[in-house]
């Protein structure tokens, strides 16, 4: 705090006839400093509201002000009362419906409704010991909706980007394009952080498997849940009823897949072709029907429009999943989360991928903390690029990197799932980011 | 200039939706800005409501951040507005910007101990005007450079000194000098 001295100062140099004055403007100084409110800020609010802005997109400013106009309408005129609750609650009630469809950029959040029994409510990480799950042998993975698409095939393991020209050298590439960096160097204090891994153990199975019951399909027959076991990998249930949907659940790799069940669909080709659907209604029919089948969005990032086919009339939304207040990223940079299919014709949902538990163990791992080494490292993963690809789109500029931020980047390893601490470069003029893991054994290798 | 140069390439990945940038921001802004908001407020849970309250708003105006000019400035209108806005809708009444404009504020929730600290000096600082009081606030206690406090307020530096002289012989006039205040200390 600047002393009373250097106030009394500032204010000389300010107006030099205060000097005739010195004692009782100390006095007043003094006062002023005296007087300043003490308060700490909750640190615990600080990172709840960082959390809030960044990851879940809930309309906050809305439903401040119905708090606000809650509290000051029971403090003004209901105070106690029974009578001022109903109220209270008749007010929210379409305001919140509101607030559910406020939009963003494409994106709407829109918060399930907690009282159910949902799938993904909580997140559950438990603690091993350092280095827990061995080597982290790290290979490139792209979003599940994604991965239908034609993609470049990088063969850098360590830094990737859908941006071909950074990552992949084609061919009749002689001269490996270099990076330059842009942004601000993070400090990277920690020789630590956590690597999960998606908890595969039976008693996380036997969650899954219990949980189908939730998510509010016809399923008849139900005989083989029941049964299942250990050696069970994968299980297929269909609903018949027009309109229905095949559910499966991965338990190797503790997924839930949905996806329509042909058989049970009209054929779209003598639907007419036309549709009015914009992003707004697309992700709309996307969140209820996770919300209708008790799938929890809460440890999601707001729904965006990821892709639309007009060929197709098919759209895909995304809700980026987000563990421990971390985004979660494809190697390839794009968001790794729930992918949800909308035929715009028939203005239902198609497929839903990407649905799990969402119960992990972690474990510490050395990290990179030196940025020096982790530049190195993406010039070196683009030098030691072997020629794989004929992808056409080799940039002619240098790309340029930014500030990056930090996530986790989602790996499959072995058939088994994992999330690995990572920095997220932006690339200028660019939508596209760059994905680094901070590994320190793989950094090595 | 690189802490200015990085918060412009910040504001740009968010303005280009990449809205995970924006953690950057709110650290940098967000105890400074909560800091503002409670010297208006007195009031901890209403502090952290206009603080959730100018983020949020922050977020989804960002694409209409001038990268040119001062974002910090730009926060803090945000922050003015939702502050006033609040007492408005609190009070009923186009007159009131802060709490330090309510001179009855027996009905409002302010910290117990705040209102002990600050005791008849909140009277006294209420008769600024409140552009004398935001920079003595922000200069005394908040400690923010001239410079800062221009950008914040729109006004020239030479400006800012200028209300804050004003403020300060208008306090000595109407402040009663304590007794037993030594003046070494």
């Amino acid at each position: 705090m600047n002393s009373i001295e250097d106030i009394l100062s500032e204010l000389y140099a300010i107006d030099p006839s205060f000097k005739r004055h010195e004692a009782d403007l100390r006095s007043l100084v003094k006062r002023l400093r005296l007087a300043k409110p003490d308060f700490s800020i909750d640190d615990a609010f600080v990172r709840r509201l960082r959390s809030d802005i960044l990851y879940s997109g809930k309309p906050k400013p809305v439903s401040f002000l119905i708090r606000s106009y809650f509290i000051q309408t029971s403090k003004n005129l209901f105070r106690s009362s029974a009578f001022g609750m109903a109220i209270a609650l008749v007010l929210l009630v379409p305001i919140a419906y509101t607030a559910n469809l406020y939009q963003k950029n494409q994106s709407v959040s829109y918060k399930v409704d907690n009282a159910s029994v949902s799938l993904g409510e909580e997140q559950e990480i438990s603690y091993k010991p350092q280095n827990a799950f061995g080597v982290v042998a790290l290979t490139a993975t792209t979003s599940p909706a994604l991965q239908a698409t034609p993609t470049p095939n990088f063969s850098s393991i360590i830094a990737s980007s859908t941006m071909s020209a950074i990552f992949a050298t084609s061919t009749a590439t002689t001269t490996p394009p270099a990076y330059i960096f842009n942004g601000s160097a993070p400090t990277l204090s920690q020789p630590t952080a956590n690597v999960l891994e998606t908890d595969t153990s039976s008693a996380a199975r036997s969650e899954l498997l219990a949980n189908i019951q939730n998510l509010g399909f016809e399923l008849s027959d139900m005989t083989s849940i029941a049964d299942a076991n250990d050696s069970v990998g994968t299980i297929e249930v269909q609903e018949s009823k027009p309109f229905g949907y095949i559910v499966t659940m991965n338990l190797n790799k503790m997924t839930i897949t949905i996806s329509k069940n042909p058989a049970s669909w009209p054929d779209e080709s003598n639907l007419p072709l036309t549709t009015n659907l914009n992003a707004t209604d697309t992700i709309n029919i996307a969140l209820i029907f996770l919300k209708q089948h008790n799938i929890n969005t809460l440890n999601y990032g707001p729904a965006t429009l990821v892709s639309e086919n007009s060929a197709s009339s098919t759209a895909t939304v995304l809700l980026p999943l987000i563990i421990n207040h971390q985004n979660v990223f494809n190697t390839d940079g794009s968001s790794y989360g729930i992918n949800i299919s909308v035929d715009q014709k028939l203005e239902k949902v198609t497929a839903v991928t990407g649905i799990t538990l969402q119960k992990y163990t972690a474990s510490a791992y050395p990290v990179e903390t030196n940025f020096t080494n982790i530049l190195n490292i993406l010039d070196a993963s683009n030098a030691t690029t072997t020629a794989t690809t004929t992808t056409a789109t080799v940039a002619s500029t240098t790309p340029e990197l930014g500030t990056p931020a930090s996530g986790l980047i989602h790996y499959i390893v072995n058939d088994n799932e994992f999330f690995v601490p990572g920095l997220i470069f932006p690339v200028a003029s660019s939508t596209e980011l760059v994905t680094v893991p901070l590994l320190k054994n793989t950094i090595e290798k | 200039m690189r802490q200015l140069d990085n918060e412009k390439e910040l504001i740009a990945q968010c303005q280009e939706g990449k809205t995970v940038f924006f953690g950057a921001l709110y650290d940098r802004y967000v105890r400074i800005i909560y800091s503002f908001i409670y010297y208006k407020t007195f009031n901890k849970e209403t502090a952290e409501d206009l603080t959730s309250e100018t983020f949020f708003k922050a977020l989804s105006h960002i694409h209409t951040v001038d990268p040119n000019r001062s974002f910090q400035s730009w926060l803090y209108k945000i922050a003015q507005n939702s502050v006033i806005d609040h007492f408005r809708r609190e009070r009923k009444t186009e007159n009131v910007d802060d709490i330090w404009d309510i001179a009855d504020s027996t009905n409002l929730e302010v910290d117990a101990n705040v209102a002990l600290q600050i005791g008849t000096l909140r009277t006294e600082l209420g008769h600024l005007t409140r552009l004398q009081r935001d920079i003595v606030i922000m200069r005394v206690w908040q400690e923010l450079s001239y410079r800062e406090i221009a950008e914040i307020v729109g006004k020239s530096e030479a400006s800012c000194k200028m209300n804050y002289s004003r403020a300060v012989k208008h306090l000595k006039k109407v402040v009663p000098i304590a007794i037993g205040i030594t003046n070494n200390q």
